[in-house]
């Protein structure tokens, strides 16, 4: 790996390094720490998965050629929580993502109750904490951090036709969920 | 435009990914579509809601001061980073740590421990990344305590506690302080455990814990000898695992 290059690098030029990557990438920690809080368990594991996410970055930093620096270190962020989940990227890993088996039936939309039952912040992210990851994923990247179709599409390494679905499923699926009848005594 | 052409376009439109003749055509249909209409509201009832505020979870103060010390930014420079002899060891434990995916967070305290505690991290990673795990694989502690003679001028006391989900699968010498000791391994489901076992004089304590470059570590003085215990296991089990062994007899 960078090995031999790290021990020849004068300190000056590592330091160079580290303050150049502080620049760019530091800006987007907010958004690493939420993806990671949204696709993990806890905030404990979260951190643990940003520190090394930007380590990874860090040392992989010479690949980085410029533009969406968000999405380059989303990127990694999101595959540091598939491992750290023990899960491999649909595409990459023996575990496939059974889209069908995870898609909600059709069902006539109710937007007024599901409007009462969006209002309680603690049931909407238990809602979305009852999605499989991989949609749950594609929710956070959307609207949370406003990504495109393209952007997404990059950073979970899919076709954007892939991403569509999973998206409209995704949000099939987290209003089925809000919308069951729930004796929590809910709206 | 039909609702099921409509349908299938509802969730790009609410994303303005539709390129303006689509976004009319939906915008037409949806008007004089009651179906349509509503399950486009309930498309934007979640899109609003999705993106109040309070759903967000920016990163906590500390973080960054602690990515700053892991990528050793000039502002905060771990102290051993001056002593290239160190940095060299630690440069190969920082490339080992990125390819076993583990996290790279550093307490030390004495001089001597911190020396000794950085050797079990290398020697507990340098066993999981070969095939040099084990020397003699056996359950059984009549095998693996008599094994040990002849290799090391010490007999280590060898423990199985199987009963309680933390079967020993085998050992084999390793290299630690400046010697060699034995490394009896345990398993905890897909974990593994490290146990370095060698003599030294010390009065028998309760168990120390700590964590290391991700990886979570006990250790103790029992009957004149030093036990270390290392995993990628969490904190809690290890615990239950090291006051097993301190307890045992």
């Amino acid at each position: 790996m960078r090995l031999d290059n790290w021990s020849k690098h004068s300190a000056l030029q590592r330091s160079e390094r580290s303050v150049e990557f502080e620049r760019v990438m530091l800006p987007h920690l907010d958004a690493a720490h939420n993806l990671a809080r949204w696709l993990t368990r806890d905030d404990s594991q979260a951190q643990d998965v940003v520190q090394e996410a930007y380590l990874r970055a860090f040392s992989a930093f010479e690949t980085f050629r410029g533009g969406d620096a968000r999405a380059w270190v989303l990127t990694i962020v999101r595959n540091t929580c598939y491992t750290a989940l023990k899960k491999r990227s649909p595409l990459h890993g023996a575990e496939v993502f059974d889209e069908l088996a995870h898609a909600a039936p059709a069902k006539t939309s109710n937007p007024e109750l599901l409007h009462a039952r969006c209002a309680d912040r603690d049931s909407l992210e238990r809602a979305l904490r009852k999605l499989p990851v991989e949609y749950r994923e594609v929710l956070i990247l959307r609207e949370f951090e406003d990504m495109s179709y393209r952007e997404i599409a990059r950073a979970i390494d899919a076709p954007m036709g892939t991403v569509m679905s999973r998206l409209a499923r995704a949000r099939q699926r987290l209003q089925s969920i809000l919308l069951e009848k729930t004796n929590e005594g809910a709206a | 435009m039909t609702c099921e052409q409509a349908g299938s376009l509802l969730d790009a439109y609410v994303d303005q990914e539709l390129d303006i003749v689509r976004s009319i055509e939906v915008e037409t249909h949806v008007q004089s579509c009651a179906g349509c209409s509503r399950t486009l509201e309930s498309l934007q009832v979640l899109h609003r809601s999705l993106r109040r505020p309070g759903m967000y979870y920016p990163a906590p103060e500390s973080l960054a001061g602690r990515i700053r010390s892991g990528i050793g930014s000039p502002a905060k420079k771990l102290h051993w980073m001056g002593n290239s002899r160190n940095w060299l060891a630690a440069a190969a434990g920082l490339v080992l740590m990125i390819m076993a995916g583990q996290l790279f967070m550093m307490r030390s305290r004495t001089e001597g421990e911190s020396e000794l505690a950085r050797d079990v991290v290398a020697s507990h990673v340098r066993s999981l990344m070969g095939d040099h795990l084990l020397d003699v694989k056996s359950s059984d502690h009549h095998t693996v305590k008599p094994w040990f003679a002849g290799k090391l001028d010490y007999s280590p006391p060898v423990e199985n506690p199987a009963a309680q989900g933390f079967p020993l699968i085998g050992a084999r010498v390793d290299y630690l302080n400046g010697r060699n000791v034995s490394a009896l391994v345990y398993q905890r489901r897909k974990h593994l455990i490290n146990c370095y076992i060698f003599p030294e004089q010390h009065a028998d304590t309760s168990v120390t814990f700590q964590e290391m470059k991700g990886f979570h570590a006990g250790h103790w003085w029992r009957r004149g000898m030093a036990y270390w215990v290392i995993s990628d296991l969490n904190q809690m089990e290890l615990a239950q695992f090291a006051q097993m062994l301190n307890e045992r007899e």
